[in-house]
Order: C-alpha cells, then sequence, then structure tokens
C-alpha cells in the first residue's frame, strides 16, 4: 500500500493549500496506513498533525523539505528522536542563518545533524534531479554520492516523482540509473501541495500571492498540471508500473519512522543553584523542591499571620501536588521572574488560574488569598500529571521588554524563545489577494477594499467563517468572475499567511529549544521566535509563561511616585484593606471613568444596577460584564436574583455550596469543576479536564465520551437523568463564556486599586492615567471632562515647559481662593520623567487640589 | 517538417479497455498506434473566462511510422491531433 513521504500542508506558508486535518482525512479515505508531513523549512503544523494522525489511526511520519543554498531541495524524515531533534536543530541552522523568510543551509550544516534522519533526493528543485534535467549524469552521482556517504546506504534513498510533465519519463529514467550506479534504493512520493485535485486552484492562488503577480502573469512559476494532490496505491501504481520496488518503499519507510511529539517528561530547565552571579539560586545542599517549600512557608508566615490550620493544610496539599508533577522549578523560576521585576520597581502581578494557588500567593506571584476568596487550586493545578499549569505575569507596559530580556539573560538564548501565533487569512485581506491574483485592476483593488471594510466592519477582522463567506459573497462589484471571486476569497480565509509573535508568551525548556521546537526571526530585529503557536506548545506537554503588558499598572506606579513626591507618603497598595466606603461609592455611582475593568460604558450602566459593596461582588461585576457572559445568558438571571426579582434557585440541591456566592447561576470556570464534583463525583483533576475539553472545543467524539461519563456517575450518584442532562447542558453552555474566578479576582484587585487612588488622591490619579494612554476606554479628553467634574483644574499645555507629560502644578500658599496660577509655582514631575526638581516644601504645600496642567 | 494545428483537428478514436489510445482516424484512414512515446498533462487557465484547459497529451508513433501529438481534453472528453513530425 503506497504510503505517501512527501507532503505539504498550508504550513508551507503561501504554497500547501491543505490543513493537515484535510490532509489526513484523504489519507483516510484511500486507506493509507501513514503519511508524512514535509512543511517548507518548517515543524509549524507538527504536533497538530502528529495529534490528528494518532486520533485517526494513521501513523504520523514527522519531516521537513529544507532549502538548500542555491535554493535547492532535500526531503528530510525524522526516523528516532535524536533524528527529530536535529530535524528541529537543522531547521533552526537554517533560519536564524537566513534572512526572514529566506532560510539557508549548506550541506555541511545536512552532514552535522544527520543522525537519526532518512533522506530523499528531493523534488525537480534538489540537486540530483536538477543534474539529470541538465543532462549532467555525472553531476547527478556525485550530488547524490555525496548525500549517500552523509546518510549512509541505509539512511538515503533517490527520489522519484511522476507528475505528467513532459520531462518527467526522461527524468525518472535519470535518476533511477544514479540510484543503480550508487546502489541505493529508489522511492516514489508525489510532491503532495494539496489533498484533493480541485486543490489545485487554491495552489495557483497561493502561487500567485506569494510572487505577488496576478495568475496570468504567473507563467512557468505555476506548476503546469493538476497531480500534485494525494494520491492513493492505483493512481500511483499507475505511474510507476515499471519499477513497483520504488511503491513497496514508501510502506517501509515509513513504517521505521518511529517519533513521539510529547515532551512533558523534559518541561522546564532546572532552577539555577546559588552563585555570587545569582544569589536568588537553590542554596547548596538543598533541592529546587526544598527551596520552594522554604520560600513557601517564610512567605505563608508574612503574608498570613496569623497562620490558620486551614492555611497550613492547603499549602501542604499544593506543595505536595507540586512535587508529584515535578514543577518546583517551575515555581521557582515564576518566583524570580517576579522577583527581579520587583527588585528594578516594575509593578506586576500573575494573572489567571494560577491565582487560584495558595502557594503562588505567599510567593508573591499573585495578589489575592485564594483561602479567602474561596478559590479552587483544581483549576489551576490537579493531580493529573498531565495537565500543564499557566502562570501568567502582568507586568507595567512600559518595562515588560526589560523583563524579557531578563528571562533570555537568565536561561540563554538556546533555551528561551517567543512562542508564535499563526496569522490567518482575515476576510477582507482574502477578497483583496483573491481580487489580485484574479487580475482586478488597482482601482477595483481599492473599491473592493472599501466595500469590505464598510460591510464586514469588525466581522472582518473576527467574524466566524460562515459570517465572512456570506458577505463577501454579496460583493457587488459589477465586474465579471464576481462567483470565481468570491469562492477562492472564501477558501483563503483560515489559511495561514504568516508567523508573528505571540504576545509575551515564552518557552523556557530543558534540553536546548532547538531540539523541541525549530526557531526561526520575528520581524522585529533580534527578536527569534519558535514555530510553534500556544496549541501546539500546550499540546507537546511544554510549559509557557505569559510575560504580558498592562498599562494600568505603569500608571498605578507614577500615581503613587507622585503621591510619595507631594505628600511624603508611601503607599503599599496590595495590603490595602478591600472595604474602603469610598470604592463602592465610585462603584455604586457607576463613577469610574480611567478606574481598570471597570470604567466601560457597559461596566458603568451594570454598576449601579448590581451595586457591589463588598470585594466579591467586585470580582463577579469583573467577571460578568462582558459580551461572552451576557450573551451566555447568565448575567441576567444573575441581576434579576440580586435585585431580588427571582429567587436564588439550584438546579440541584447537591450544587448549592458551589453556587451560593452567585445565587445559582454558574459564573466562574471553578464552578464548572465544582459542580462536576459535586454532581457527578467528578476528581478534581476529570473535572478539570471536563472543562478544557468543552473550552478548548474538542472533537464530538471527545465530548460525547465525557458526556457519557458524566450522566453516569451522576446516576450513580442518584441524580435523575434530566437534571444530569441538563446540568450537563449548562456547563457546556457556560465553558466558553464562563471566567476564571481566580482571573476576575486578581483583575479586581488592580480595579479597587485605581478606584482607591481616584477616590483619594485624584490629583495623581489623572496625571498617571493621562501620562500613560492611549490605554482604557476613553481618549485623553473624556479622561479630562472627568477631572473637571471631580474638582481638579486643568491646565493647558504651558509652552514654555520643557519635557512632555502631564505634570501637577501647586498653587502658592496663601493663593487659595484667589484664582489659580501666579508666578512661583513648583512643578513636581511624574515618574515618566525622571526629572526630579525637589520636594514641595512644607510651607508650600496646599490642601487645595493641584493643578493638572496637561503635556 | 512539422504540421502543429494549435487548436487540433478533431479525431475519432479507438481506445483499449484502460482508455489509451489504440488507433485514430484522420485524413480518411485508420492510423494504428503502435508505440506510446509519452504523455503529459496540462491544466490551466481555469480563472480565465474561456475557462479551464485541462488537457491530456499523448505522443506516439503509428503502424505506419507517423510521429505525432494527440490531445485529449479531459473535461469533455475531446480527442484531437495537434502535432505531426515527419
Amino acid at each position: 500500500m503506497y504510503t505517501e513521504l512527501h507532503c505539504h500542508s498550508y504550513y508551507s506558508l503561501l504554497d500547501g493549500a491543505s490543513s493537515p486535518a484535510a490532509l489526513l482525512e484523504r489519507a483516510g479515505a484511500l486507506g493509507m496506513p501513514a503519511l508524512a508531513l514535509t512543511d517548507h523549512d518548517g515543524l509549524i503544523g507538527a504536533v497538530e498533525f502528529w495529534r490528528a494522525a494518532r486520533e485517526r489511526g494513521i501513523r504520523p511520519v514527522i519531516g521537513a523539505e529544507v532549502t538548500l543554498a542555491h535554493g535547492s531541495h532535500l526531503t528530510l524524515l525524522a526516523e528516532t528522536p535524536a533524528g527529530y531533534a536535529n530535524l528541529s536543530r537543522l531547521i533552526s541552522v537554517g533560519q536564524l542563518a537566513g534572512s526572514k523568510g529566506a532560510p539557508v543551509l549548506t550541506i555541511a550544516d545536512v552532514a552535522q545533524h544527520a543522525a537519526g534522519l532518512i533522506c530523499l533526493s528531493g523534488c525537480r528543485q534538489g540537486a540530483v534531479a536538477q543534474a539529470v534535467l541538465a543532462d549532467d549524469l555525472g553531476r547527478a552521482r556525485q550530488a547524490a554520492g555525496r548525500l549517500a556517504d552523509i546518510f549512509g546506504r541505509e539512511r538515503f534513498w533517490i527520489e522519484l516523482q511522476h507528475h505528467l510533465l513532459p520531462d518527467d519519463d526522461r527524468l525518472i529514467a535519470g535518476l533511477l540509473a544514479v540510484a543503480r550506479a550508487l546502489r541505493v534504493g529508489a522511492v516514489a512520493t508525489n510532491d503532495v501541495h494539496y489533498a484533493m485535485p480541485e486543490g489545485h486552484r487554491l495552489h495557483d492562488v497561493l502561487t500567485a500571492i506569494r510572487h505577488n503577480v496576478s495568475l496570468a502573469e504567473l507563467g512557468p512559476r505555476q506548476r503546469p498540471n493538476s497531480e500534485f494532490y494525494l494520491k492513493g496505491q492505483a493512481a500511483m501504481a499507475a505511474r510507476f508500473a515499471e519499477c513497483p520496488a520504488a511503491l513497496a518503499a514508501t510502506r517501509a519507510i515509513a513504517e521505521r519512522c518511529e517519533v513521539a511529539l510529547d515532551f512533558s517528561r523534559r518541561r522546564l530547565p532546572a532552577f539555577p543553584p546559588r552563585t555570587d552571579a545569582f544569589p536568588h539560586g537553590i542554596p547548596p545542599g538543598e533541592t529546587a523542591f526544598s527551596y520552594l517549600y522554604a520560600l513557601a512557608h517564610a512567605g505563608l508566615v508574612a503574608k498570613l499571620s496569623p497562620v490558620t490550620p486551614a492555611a497550613v493544610k492547603q499549602l501542604a496539599h499544593e506543595l505536595a501536588v507540586i512535587e508529584a508533577a515535578g514543577l518546583a522549578d517551575y515555581f521557582l523560576i515564576v518566583w524570580d521572574i517576579v522577583r527581579e521585576a520587583r527588585a528594578r520597581g516594575i509593578r506586576c502581578q500573575g494573572r489567571g488560574s494560577a491565582a487560584n494557588s495558595l502557594v503562588a500567593y505567599v510567593l508573591g506571584i499573585t495578589p489575592v488569598d485564594p483561602l479567602a476568596h474561596n478559590l479552587l487550586f483544581e483549576r489551576f493545578l490537579s493531580d493529573r500529571t498531565d495537565t500543564m499549569p499557566d502562570i501568567d505575569l502582568d507586568f507595567a507596559r512600559d518595562r515588560r521588554d526589560e523583563v524579557i530580556a531578563y528571562v533570555y539573560e537568565r536561561y540563554g538564548r538556546e533555551h528561551t524563545a517567543l512562542v508564535c501565533n499563526v496569522v490567518t487569512y482575515q476576510p477582507r485581506l482574502a477578497l483583496r489577494d483573491a481580487a489580485r491574483a484574479l487580475g482586478y485592476p488597482p482601482e477595483e483593488l481599492g473599491r473592493i477594499g472599501e466595500w469590505a471594510n464598510q460591510r464586514m466592519g469588525g466581522a472582518g477582522e473576527q467574524g466566524g467563517r460562515g459570517d465572512t463567506e456570506y458577505a463577501i459573497r454579496n460583493t457587488p462589484s459589477p465586474t465579471a468572475n464576481l462567483q470565481l471571486l468570491t469562492d477562492l476569497a472564501a477558501q483563503l480565509v483560515g489559511i495561514p499567511r504568516h508567523l508573528s509573535v505571540h504576545v509575551g508568551g515564552m518557552l523556557i525548556t530543558a534540553q536546548p529549544l532547538v531540539e523541541v521546537v525549530p526557531l526561526e526571526h520575528a520581524a522585529r530585529p533580534g527578536v527569534v521566535v519558535a514555530q510553534w503557536n500556544k496549541d501546539s506548545v500546550e499540546d507537546a506537554g511544554l510549559i509557557k509563561t505569559d510575560l504580558l503588558s498592562l498599562a494600568t499598572l505603569g500608571m498605578i506606579t507614577e500615581a503613587v511616585a507622585l503621591i510619595a513626591q507631594r505628600h511624603g507618603i508611601a503607599l503599599d497598595l496590595d495590603a490595602l484593606p478591600l472595604d474602603d466606603p469610598a470604592v463602592y461609592r465610585l462603584l455604586a455611582a457607576g463613577d469610574t471613568v480611567g478606574c481598570f475593568q471597570v470604567e466601560s460604558r457597559a461596566q458603568a450602566a451594570m454598576l449601579p444596577r448590581l451595586k457591589p459593596t463588598r470585594f466579591e461582588d467586585l470580582i463577579i461585576e469583573v467577571a460578568i460584564v462582558r459580551p461572552g457572559p451576557i450573551q451566555g445568558g447568565m448575567v441576567h438571571p444573575y441581576l434579576r436574583r440580586r435585585q431580588g426579582q427571582e429567587p436564588a434557585t439550584y438546579p440541584h440541591p447537591s450544587l448549592e455550596p458551589a453556587l451560593r456566592e452567585t445565587l445559582g447561576v454558574i459564573i466562574f470556570q471553578e464552578q464548572v469543576l465544582r459542580v462536576a464534583m459535586a454532581l457527578a463525583g467528578f476528581t478534581p483533576g476529570e473535572a478539570d479536564l471536563l472543562r478544557r475539553a468543552m473550552s478548548r472545543g474538542r472533537s464530538a467524539e471527545a465530548m460525547a465520551a465525557l458526556k457519557d461519563r458524566f450522566l453516569a456517575s451522576a446516576a450513580a450518584n442518584g441524580v435523575e437523568r434530566s437534571v444530569a442532562e441538563a446540568v450537563f447542558a449548562q456547563l457546556q453552555g457556560f465553558a466558553t463564556y464562563g471566567f476564571c474566578k481566580s482571573h476576575a479576582a486578581s483583575f479586581a484587585l488592580i480595579a479597587y486599586q485605581t478606584l482607591w487612588l481616584k477616590a483619594h488622591y485624584p490629583a495623581e490619579f489623572y496625571c498617571a492615567l493621562l501620562n500613560h494612554q492611549p490605554m482604557g476606554f476613553y481618549s485623553p479628553a473624556v479622561i479630562i471632562g472627568d477631572a473637571k467634574r471631580h474638582g481638579i483644574p486643568v491646565l493647558r499645555p504651558d509652552v514654555n515647559a520643557s519635557g512632555d507629560g502631564c505634570t501637577l502644578e501647586q498653587r502658592r500658599a496663601g493663593a487659595e481662593g484667589q484664582g489659580r496660577g501666579g508666578a512661583g509655582e513648583q512643578r513636581s514631575r511624574g515618574a515618566e520623567g525622571r526629572r526630579r526638581k525637589g520636594e514641595i516644601p512644607p510651607h508650600l504645600r496646599s490642601s487645595s487640589p493641584p493643578l493638572l496642567r496637561c503635556g | 517538417m512539422t504540421r502543429l494545428w494549435p487548436a487540433g483537428n478533431p479525431v475519432q478514436m479507438q481506445l483499449d479497455p484502460a482508455g489509451a489510445p489504440r488507433a485514430f482516424l484522420w485524413a480518411g484512414a485508420w492510423h494504428p498506434v503502435a508505440h506510446v512515446a509519452s504523455r503529459w498533462r496540462a491544466h490551466t487557465g481555469w480563472w480565465t473566462p474561456e475557462g479551464a484547459a485541462w488537457q491530456e497529451y499523448v505522443k506516439l508513433i503509428t503502424a505506419d511510422g507517423l510521429l505525432c501529438v494527440l490531445a485529449h481534453d479531459l473535461q469533455n472528453g475531446d480527442w484531437r491531433l495537434v502535432r505531426l513530425f515527419d
């Protein structure tokens, strides 16, 4: 049975036309037992392909088609894990040696990384084929001989392809002669660029886009026919009737290739030991875990005195899970990043599910006490060792890049990279590029783009495929071939165009990262990115840490600095009691312009109705006033229950403890876990698996299996089937929209801090807010209006002032009540300006509000 | 000398069970195929108003020593003689 060993997916960017799934679907239909993926100079789709193949019972062969100097191609397949490591390294070498989008390798590079790889001599762009086509069999034998020497005769084959091109017969005859002369085997492949024959059209369009010309202008750059689809035994036998051994070899080679893309056993680097250069490392005689243990207990005493038995018990439980999962190093790594940032005066805090962890809290990584806020550790890390924790950190926006640089420095370029984002075609650009390919003149392109902008608006960028296809199909263009344009544009939507850098996602690995995933240049100079996106990273068992930037943290930093300067007070906002009535007054009035997470119009409208009076209410407010939960139908039921318009009811009595805090409405992802645990007796680990399956949209089969398990367990718990089914449906509905409570809590804390600043130090609040624009929901004009309404006079910029940014000016003491301004003003600069003119002497400090001068 | 008919001369075909040319009728005579030298396919122009041109070309030698190229339209099934070498 013929097995395809040379196959491109759409991760051969602007070349391959089919997804890995479509290729595997076709392979399955053909009864093909194995399939190789050999994208150009990359392994972008390798994890996706590997998983999908195994789900279908097809053996995945991981490989790549690499580009050598002078543009010649070579096909490489990973035979063993060592071969995979070499392949990844080799691709990285080529990518990093070339410029972005133009990787280049030498044959010496290939020779250095040949162990564990199987080499096929390549398509007609291979050196051997090129020589045969040029009628230089001597050179062909030489090129092939070199490869045979590098790989050995057991790992090198002459690659034969027959696409019914005029010179294919001659080429194959020549290649077979070379194979005979060198006593190496010959193997047949089809250089697949699309799954089905019709795919040749999309492939031609992608080729035109890649060359930036119209289809009519492609000329010989277009593949002459439509034979480059995934063919099975019958079609290939017709081409290779004369050499059946070349077909049999495909199966034999595929069966030798065994690679597992599961790196969960070698996750993170060891946290470094203590040295003079790194005094925060693991002390001599300690292990990562013992060090973590000591730090956690010290943190517990520091943060939670008096320490309760519940806290001690929870800490012990979490540490046990961390030890069992081998994650002590990971926690230390994150602790160290936060420690270093704070040492440099960079405000930061953890977000996301990590805030469910007491260990994270006592280490100072996350800002909220999970015990005080009824959070659930298992939402973050469960006793199942195959789940990956995800600690994401927010840093002051203006200084986040310093933190990224620190991580590269601490762990080395070989072990650190940013995760990529695969940018796919959105409808607007799909329409424009399809039109260009079809030869529409530039004026037309402009018009089509304009129309697309108006018609599709936001949907043009984010709309679901169905909406956008509908929009595209309704393009009102008078020119001919409209149907073709809309069909092609619709086919382009969702196809990868290029890789960009994921915002702040960093990979840190134990073994050199280049052996796990290839690295390539990002568009920004000096930045190197891994070829996997966050889904692939997670599926491969690697841990990614998001180092994100939040302008609000920078704004808070400046406000605190201004307050210190002007009032001589050093504020510790993280230690504020969370029950200041002034904060809740602002919230109840919807007076929240400039305040993190609670300032949007939707929020301002909802706040007077929800009337938060405690921090828990603020957490809920942050979680639910968003399009998702509103669409998901949780907001209005909650609102009605809170306002007493309907009673709090529970789908089943056992769910009351879990849902009491939200009046019976499922709002938080943690509640999805608690419900599964209470109703169906799931362990925390199983419950989290359920939640993930629901939110990541796993296959229908996977969901059906989980549902059966849920219903069976619920039944065993004595729950009526109809109730269990209803609850499962609710969970499914809420799983996508449900917010992670710990994440809401972390954000609610920042919200509280900004509200507190606005309530107590409005001048500094507005000054810092304006200095950190653009950020938030409102324009500077609106913020200035809000400042005035709060009694902060605002002055126009002073043309004589040096530097930019807003500043606060103090009225001269004694000038109160006599109008503004006057000579002898003292100025204080915000932290950004870094030019302090000294503190205001006490006799000049005034109790009247300072003036805000715009920059 | 080569005679070339870009539009092709329609010819009637006798095919074998596998669909390969056995003989073709041209200029009043049947020409049995002695040997198929090569075959190739071209598929292009699908974006043009005229539509796709999807042809399989067969270069063959007849029993009476003619070297010629037949084009088989893969969309409508027509066969045409497009080239005759002397």
